[in-house]
């Protein structure tokens, strides 16, 4: 009767009118009081009234019939008079001769409930218990019909006895285990490290004492099958407290565990790429910071953006998008210690958090990354993109004192090293002009629309040059600048992010339009200009508004006008919004105009999409043209491009021109159109009629060596 | 449909005056196979199913009619009528088929000779300070509740479990499928007809003699509850069986049949 005792679950006796006979040490344990107690109550006393009114409406009609009842959901009211819900097991069964019922408890959690692979183990125990049953003694029932495994062993830790649940998770039967050495039948391994690991019956008999097992055990059952399992050894002791044994509770938990891991790993982990996500990246970020303030270490935190993302999943659509991303992922990986955290953070942003880094470190981390992405193409479908990567970089320091301003900080570095020129590292100092301009973007805005409202903003002009046939008019390509408070002019590049990002280039467009169309109109004849080449920002290009606008001002300029216009649309732009952008290039060709299809090369290094873009000229993007001359592969790209503009019919511009060896070289190369630096330096608009138009002989002098 | 598929009606016998067994809230008509064996030389016996338990067909549960008690005497007269009973009938009814049986019997006096009452009370609910039935309104809406959880995985659990144990499938399934109440709108509805009613001004109105049989020890009807129902019945008869629990028609068969067959014997007049 002591190991009666010392069973794992809460159990009690009842006789047949349901007064307590017998109650163990763990429903002591569970409902209060003492042993002394409750034997001789009855079971009505621990239900409250409405388990009680279910016990004698439900339960005993079929107790009585059926001499078991399984998985009923009650509460118990403990001496407190405090309710814990239960599932209840009962069934038939001699004690002391008589029939006598024996009732098991779970402790149901409501989750418990649901876990019915759990439940379904536990009743299959207890079916095996049934057809077992009245053929036992009290110890053993119980023993059998509790859904935890349990191997007892001699105080060698020798196995004496399995109970069924045992039995099956270990696959070997009471009369093979018996006798042999406790490791051998219950084989267990950390789940992770896959070490052997300590047998809890061997200490539990050092120290006499019960002994828990270690978390994420598994068991290796003897045909290999692993369970999860959580499990406690204690010893059995003899009325004089003499260690007799020791038994061994344990039970299958390889469903929860799994549902447990399986839900923190997707609450915490982006689905596409298996990286961490955002919210368990912050959580990571807290926990540096933490550190950083606790050790007065230092760590590092990236921000890392990919500047040809949106171009990619809008041409090749959504799937290759996402391989895009997770290739990605694996290079960020393959850059980054195991130790450090990578992290989507959504869309095309990921976060890094590079632990006990410095920033030259750091620094170093993140230009490696930057150079993998220059050496890496995207490929799809035969097409190959160029994926840039901006990163933002901030070391994480006793000073900071919120994860937020952290994140803002790498953000902001960020943008900062986006509007540097992409792929590049821009590590965050609090003397940040750059990351101060960035933060004074709200001040940027009022300035654009102060500009845009007083008219500040003043058209210069690039002249574009014929290699192939001289033209008599003004060709060239119209240039934004905004004049400062000063008077001093502010060039494209320090405004039209800020423009962009607060969705003022359309308005920006809108002006210049209106004025080159103004400027146009307000001269003597209009046979002086040939070709005006005006920029639309993406967003221009790409909006219904804006189109419909735009064709409406152009019909009202009239076919003089329009005849003499071009506009200028980026690939990525292009690319982004294709089948707005190609009905809009559609619409203002049939009005007159030419279209180019700027930075050509700069991101899709595809040509594909050329046979359903109507364009009049591709302006190759300028960083083919720089180098071109030492470079031998830009070279090629070069002549590659002009191969497929001649094979699709559509004029090429070469842009960049910033010495007479590149313009040599376009020439022979066979390009078009050249524009640069060496050729003409912008000046406002209105002075350049002023001046010889175009002289063949400044292009020509230099064709002959 | 007939009434008698409709309350899955059976009838043992041919010959003899009439017992009419009526199951109580949670079961069905099956708790009284222990105690038919004894009366089958003796008497005609009709076993039924309330609408809602056991085999009846369930189409015909009515919310509207079955939300007092009044619906469930309705198809203890149609049952009756049905088998065109029209007096020398013995109702013998368990927990709260005993206050449906009393109402049946208030209906159509003429119909019943006696009633055998197992476990009954009147009202479950307190009324301080003159009648405790034991029971708060709190702890009934936390039976309805208790009995949605194991209602969800009743159906599931039970009969698997008891076909593994040796049992042929077809009684695991008449056992799961109608032992015990598994359709929780039904038998919630049941459950509030039958611990909410109030039938105690009823008792003063019944005309046949009853036997109420009480347990000794019963969580939801004590022995004060049996006393009252005593006192107010016109002509009754209070014995009290030495068990616990609400249900010895199944547990102490014996006893009950017992104080059946005494009762069947003594004349009992009119007081």
């Amino acid at each position: 009767m002591e190991q009666f005792d010392q069973l794992p679950s809460p159990v009690l006796v009842t006789d047949a009118n349901g007064r307590i006979k017998r109650c163990n040490a763990e429903m002591v344990k569970l409902i209060g009081g003492s042993t002394a107690v409750w034997e001789s109550r009855g079971l009505d006393e621990l239900l409250p009234p409405a388990g009680r009114i279910f016990l004698q409406t439900h339960v005993w009609p079929l107790l009585i019939r059926e001499n078991s009842v399984h998985e009923v959901y009650l509460h118990l009211q403990d001496s407190k008079r405090q309710r814990i819900p239960v599932l209840v097991n009962c069934q038939r069964g001699l004690y002391e001769g008589v029939a006598h019922y024996f009732w098991v408890f779970f402790v149901a959690l409501e989750r418990s409930r649901f876990e019915s692979a759990l439940l379904d183990a536990r009743s299959e125990a207890q079916r095996i218990a049934t057809e077992l049953a009245n053929q036992h003694e009290l110890l053993q029932v119980t023993l059998q019909s509790i859904g935890d495994a349990v191997i007892t062993t001699d105080t060698a830790g020798v196995v004496t006895w399995l109970n069924p649940v045992a039995e099956r998770l270990t696959g070997w039967s009471t009369a093979e285990a018996r006798g042999l050495a406790l490791a051998e039948v219950f084989h267990i391994i950390h789940e992770d490290t896959r070490v052997l690991t300590d047998n809890p019956v061997t200490e539990c008999l050092q120290l006499g004492h019960t002994v828990n097992l270690a978390k994420m055990t598994l068991l290796v059952s003897r045909d290999g099958t692993e369970y999860g399992i959580e499990d406690s050894a204690a010893p059995i002791r003899d009325a004089h407290n003499v260690i007799l044994g020791a038994v061994l509770v344990f039970h299958d938990v390889t469903l929860q565990r799994s549902m447990v891991s399986d839900m923190k790993y997707r609450a915490t982990h982006d689905a596409l790429t298996g990286l961490v996500n955002r919210a368990e990246f912050e959580t990571r970020l807290q926990r540096a910071l933490e550190k950083s303030h606790d050790e007065a270490s230092e760590h590092a935190l990236m921000f890392i953006d990919l500047d040809q993302f949106k171009l990619v999943n809008d041409a090749c659509g959504h799937a290759a998008g996402d391989q895009l991303l997770q290739q990605v992922a694996r290079l960020f990986r393959a850059v980054i210690r195991d130790r450090d955290t990578l992290a989507r953070l959504g869309g095309d942003e990921f976060g890094i958090i590079l632990e006990h880094c410095n920033t030259e470190h750091a620094q170093r981390v993140g230009q490696q990354i930057c150079d993998h992405m220059d050496d890496f193409r995207f490929s799809h479908d035969e097409r190959r993109f160029r994926v840039g990567t901006s990163i933002g970089l901030v070391i994480i320091e006793q000073h900071w004192l919120h994860t937020e301003a952290l994140l803002q900080a790498a953000d902001a570095a960020c943008y900062a090293a986006k509007d540097a020129g992409r792929n590049r590292v821009h590590t965050w100092l609090e003397s940040d002009l750059e990351v101060k301009a960035r933060h004074g973007d709200m001040q940027w805005t009022t300035r654009i629309e102060h500009a845009l409202d007083n008219d500040l903003f003043v058209l210069h002009a690039q002249r574009i040059d014929n290699l192939v046939a001289s033209t008599p008019g003004l060709h060239a390509e119209v240039l934004v600048r905004m004049q400062d408070s000063d008077g001093s002019l502010i060039a494209p590049a320090a405004f039209l992010p800020a423009a962009e990002r607060f969705h003022l280039a359309s308005r920006i467009d809108k002006w210049v339009l209106n004025h080159a169309i103004a400027w146009m109109k307000s001269l003597p004849t209009l046979t002086v200009v040939d070709n005006l080449s005006i920029n639309l920002s993406g967003q221009s290009a790409g909006d219904r508004d804006f189109q419909r606008w735009a064709l409406d001002v152009l019909k009202a300029a009239g076919p003089e006008v329009c005849c003499r216009l071009c506009f200028e649309v980026t690939e990525t732009a292009a690319i982004t919004h294709l089948a707005d952008v190609a009905q809009f290039m559609a619409h203002v060709r049939a009005l007159g105009l030419r279209v180019a299809l700027d930075d050509f090369g700069a991101g899709a290094s595809s040509f594909g999409y050329l046979k359903s873009l109507p364009v009049d000229y591709l302006k190759i993007d300028g960083q083919f043209i720089r180098d071109m001359v030492d470079d031998p592969l830009d070279d090629v790209t070069v002549r590659c491009f002009v191969e497929v503009a001649r094979v699709v019919g559509v004029k090429t511009v070469a842009e960049f021109v910033h010495k007479p060896e590149i313009l040599e070289r376009l020439k022979v190369i066979g390009v078009d159109l050249v524009q640069g630096y060496w050729l003409h330096r912008p000046e406002p608009l209105t002075e350049l009629l002023h001046q010889a138009p175009a002289s063949p002989e400044h292009i020509l002098s230099h064709t002959t060596p | 449909m007939t009434i008698l598929t409709r309350n899955h009606v059976h009838t043992e016998g041919t010959s003899g005056p009439v017992l009419l067994h009526a199951h109580g809230f949670g079961c069905n008509q099956t708790m009284w196979n222990q105690v038919t064996p004894a009366f089958a030389a003796t008497h005609r016996q009709v076993l039924f199913d309330y609408v809602g338990s056991g085999q009846s067909d369930i189409s015909a549960f009515n919310a509207t009619r079955y939300a007092t008690l009044q619906g469930y005497a309705q198809d203890v007269l149609e049952v009756c009528d049905a088998l065109d009973l029209r007096q020398g009938v013995t109702f013998v009814g368990q927990s709260v088929s005993c206050s449906v049986g009393l109402m049946a019997a208030i209906a159509r006096p003429e119909l019943f000779e006696r009633m055998v009452l197992l476990g009954p009370s009147p009202c479950f609910l307190n009324h301080p300070p003159d009648y405790f039935g034991g029971f708060e309104r709190d702890d009934l809406d936390d039976l309805l509740k208790l009995m949605d959880q194991n209602y969800m995985g009743w159906a599931n659990y039970l009969a698997p479990v008891v076909a593994g144990a040796g049992n042929n499938d077809a009684v695991a399934e008449e056992l799961t499928g109608s032992f015990c109440s598994t359709d929780p709108v039904v038998a919630r509805a049941f459950a509030q007809a039958t611990f909410f009613a109030d039938n105690r001004a009823d008792l003063p109105r019944v005309k046949p003699p009853c036997l109420v049989l009480q347990h000794r020890h019963d969580a939801l009807a004590p022995v004060s509850v049996g006393e009252y129902m005593h006192a107010h019945l016109p002509n009754s008869t209070l014995k009290i069986l030495e068990v616990a629990g609400h249900c010895a028609h199944m547990s102490h068969p014996a006893l009950v049949i017992a104080a059946m067959q005494d009762y069947f014997n003594t004349p009992h007049g009119t007081v």
